[in-house]
């Protein structure tokens, strides 16, 4: 099962997500994001951060899991090689990220996402898969 | 689907009814032809119907020709709200907060200009950076950044990039009163730290470009402007973070409208009502966020004008550089209006549009209180921006706003497929215009065709009376994120 695809919307970017898990949908949203930043296969893994969160709701949840990797980025320049979560459920989720500061001379630049957002949110369980789409703002 | 509700009112109006959707206090209107409204989105229209449903809405819920949709409130969307039963919402002020457009102005003219044409996109590619990860020139301890919040394009003045000249010829003198460094979070602080001076990336440049078409003689001259006059245009916002305040303050402003017993017809429409703490927390940090957004644009015009000067030679004076003007185009603002007769303060939102305040409006800088405030509006980097003045019929129908830009009518797949097989690099250059780009798909992204023609937008705004045209400016260079 592909883990997330891009779909067509204006000047923005849509992302619809998929796991057979929670653990995969995060999983899937976060490298949904990175291929949209940068080529994930030229980030190496050179050190670790560690992520916790606690929403009211899953769709919340994934908003706010993305807006971290959003803010990781700016404030760090942090990109993500691969995410080990430690424990998720509906309303929390803690989660190591693997990977390296960006640099502009090995990282390709993609796209420049300003966050994620509720428009057209949506995450469902259905046929024994996890489906969510969420909507990045450029 | 939708647009067989609307009701034409004139030639460049049309009425979104009572009804249209559930809920709304007053009607939309949408300043469109018949040609701009083909390109018209239903979702765009049902957009200016769901602000309409806000509670304190004044007049009508607006919208400008470049309307698209947005989160929430429609791109080119305005709204005016009472102070005392009405909301502010970060939805109608957009993620880049203070997003805007300024415009440096020189002495030079096109033909001196065209053989340094690479040197000079060159110098302006390396001394702005742009795109991700990019890291500005200024590295601002915790401390200043907060001065900058405060004090905005002054803080850059301060700080050697600019002239005090810079500040009056800025929206709000570069600078809101009354932001609040403790209303922005640690994050927020932690995603500008190094972005002051960066340009972003996506719609967001820098471009050279000449003075194309004179429409008004007399309000270029007060402008400066001259036919074949080299200028150099700025786009760009708050950065990250004006981003992280958006992201910050929309759960908080979610749960205030549902405390307050407000009906949201779309989450990003989260709003709280103005006299709430959880405004005037949200206002605050607003206002710090678009202060970011002036110095940044002042600095970044800094560095512009020593690009200028590394490849011309000169001073800043000799060359004639100097600022035409700063606009916001994603803020809100306590402004006065006329309304029914009387003086009333107004929260008024302008998500991807333009203030356009008429010639003799006491917020205006005295060299430009006789012709109306300047009104910059990009186009796409092949066509033509535009430069406008405010109107009295601004003022009159639209709380003195008019549009901000062309608008997409292609998403960027479209862009990115109808690119294939093409250089666009090489059509920019047969053009004229010498690129260059940071992103891996930027230039497919942002091709010409992907957007309206800025000249069609302004058209519907000059024969409406909402601004007047000044100057169309041609494109010869461009440095995108």
């Amino acid at each position: 099962m592909k883990g997330f695809e891009v779909f067509d919307l204006s000047g923005d970017l849509g992302l619809r997500i998929f796991g057979e898990s929670l653990d995969d949908l995060f999983v899937s949203a976060a490298l949904g994001f990175y291929s949209s930043v940068t080529d994930p296969g030229k980030i190496l893994v050179k050190t670790e951060i560690g992520v916790s969160l606690e929403e009211e709701s899953l769709e919340a949840l994934l908003v706010a899991w993305l807006n971290e990797l959003i803010y990781l980025l700016d404030a760090e320049g942090f990109l993500c090689k691969y995410v080990d979560v430690k424990s998720v459920s509906q309303r929390h989720l803690v989660a190591d990220l693997h990977g390296e500061p960006f640099d502009a001379v090995r990282h390709e630049c993609g796209l420049l996402v300003k966050a994620a957002t509720y428009h057209g949110l949506s995450v469902l369980y259905d046929g024994g898969t996890w489906k969510a789409t969420v909507i990045l703002d450029l | 689907m939708g647009k067989e509700k609307l009701i034409r009112i004139d030639e460049n109006t049309v009425e979104v009814p009572m009804g249209y959707t559930e809920g709304m206090n007053v009607p939309g209107r949408i300043y469109i032809d018949d040609e701009l409204i083909t390109h018209l989105e239903s979702q765009a229209i049902a957009q200016v119907a769901n602000v309409a449903t806000l509670p304190g809405i004044v007049g009508f819920s607006l919208a400008m020709p470049d309307i698209h949709t947005g989160y929430g409130f429609p791109i080119g969307g305005v709204a005016a709200f009472d102070l005392e039963d009405g909301i502010i919402s970060p939805g109608g002020v957009g993620y880049d907060i203070n997003c805007g457009v300024r415009l440096l102005r020189s002495n030079l003219e096109r033909d001196r200009v065209l053989p340094k044409m690479k040197d000079l996109v060159g110098a302006f590619y390396s001394s702005v950076p742009a795109g991700v990860g990019s890291k500005g020139r200024i590295k601002l301890s915790p401390d200043d950044e907060k001065r900058v919040i405060v004090k905005g394009a002054k803080w850059a003045v301060e700080n050697g990039f600019g002239t005090a000249g810079d500040i009056e010829k800025t929206e709000s003198n570069g600078c809101i009163d009354g932001a609040d460094p403790s209303a922005i979070s640690t994050k927020a602080y932690e995603r500008g730290r190094s972005q002051a001076g960066t340009l972003g990336s996506g719609n967001h440049f820098l471009e050279v470009q000449y003075v194309g078409e004179i429409y008004d003689e007399a309000a270029a001259r007060a402008l400066g402007l001259f036919k074949d006059q080299v200028t150099i245009m700025i786009h760009s916002g708050s950065r990250g973070l004006g981003h992280q305040v958006c992201t910050d303050y929309l759960p908080l402003m979610e749960k205030t409208a549902n405390k307050h017993g407000i009906v949201l017809h779309d989450r990003e429409l989260a709003c709280a009502p103005v006299h709430s703490e959880e405004a005037q927390l949200y206002l605050s940090a607003m206002k710090g966020a678009a202060n970011f957004a002036w110095a940044n644009r002042q600095c970044i015009m800094h560095w512009c004008a020593e690009s200028i000067i590394k490849v011309f030679g000169g001073t800043r004076e000799s060359l004639g550089l100097g600022l035409v003007y700063d606009v916001a185009h994603n803020i809100a603002k306590i402004e006065e209006h006329t309304v029914g007769g009387r003086a009333k303060r107004l929260m008024v939102h302008r998500k991807g549009a333009t203030r356009a305040f008429p010639p003799g409006h006491p917020e205006l800088p005295p060299t430009y209180r006789h012709v109306g405030q300047p009104v910059l509006i990009p186009g796409d980097m092949g066509r033509a921006s535009f430069v406008l003045v405010g109107t009295q019929g601004a003022m009159k129908e639209t709380f003195g706003s008019t549009c901000h830009g062309a608008g997409r009518i292609m998403s960027r797949h479209q862009a990115i497929k109808s690119a294939r097989g093409r250089s666009i690099h090489r059509e920019m250059e047969d053009l004229g215009v010498t690129v260059m780009s940071v992103g891996r798909s930027t230039l497919a992204e942002e091709m010409p065709e992907a957007y309206k023609d800025a000249a069609n937008v302004v058209d519907v705004v000059h024969n409406a009376g909402i601004a007047k045209k000044v100057a169309k400016l041609k494109p010869m260079g461009v440095v995108k994120g």
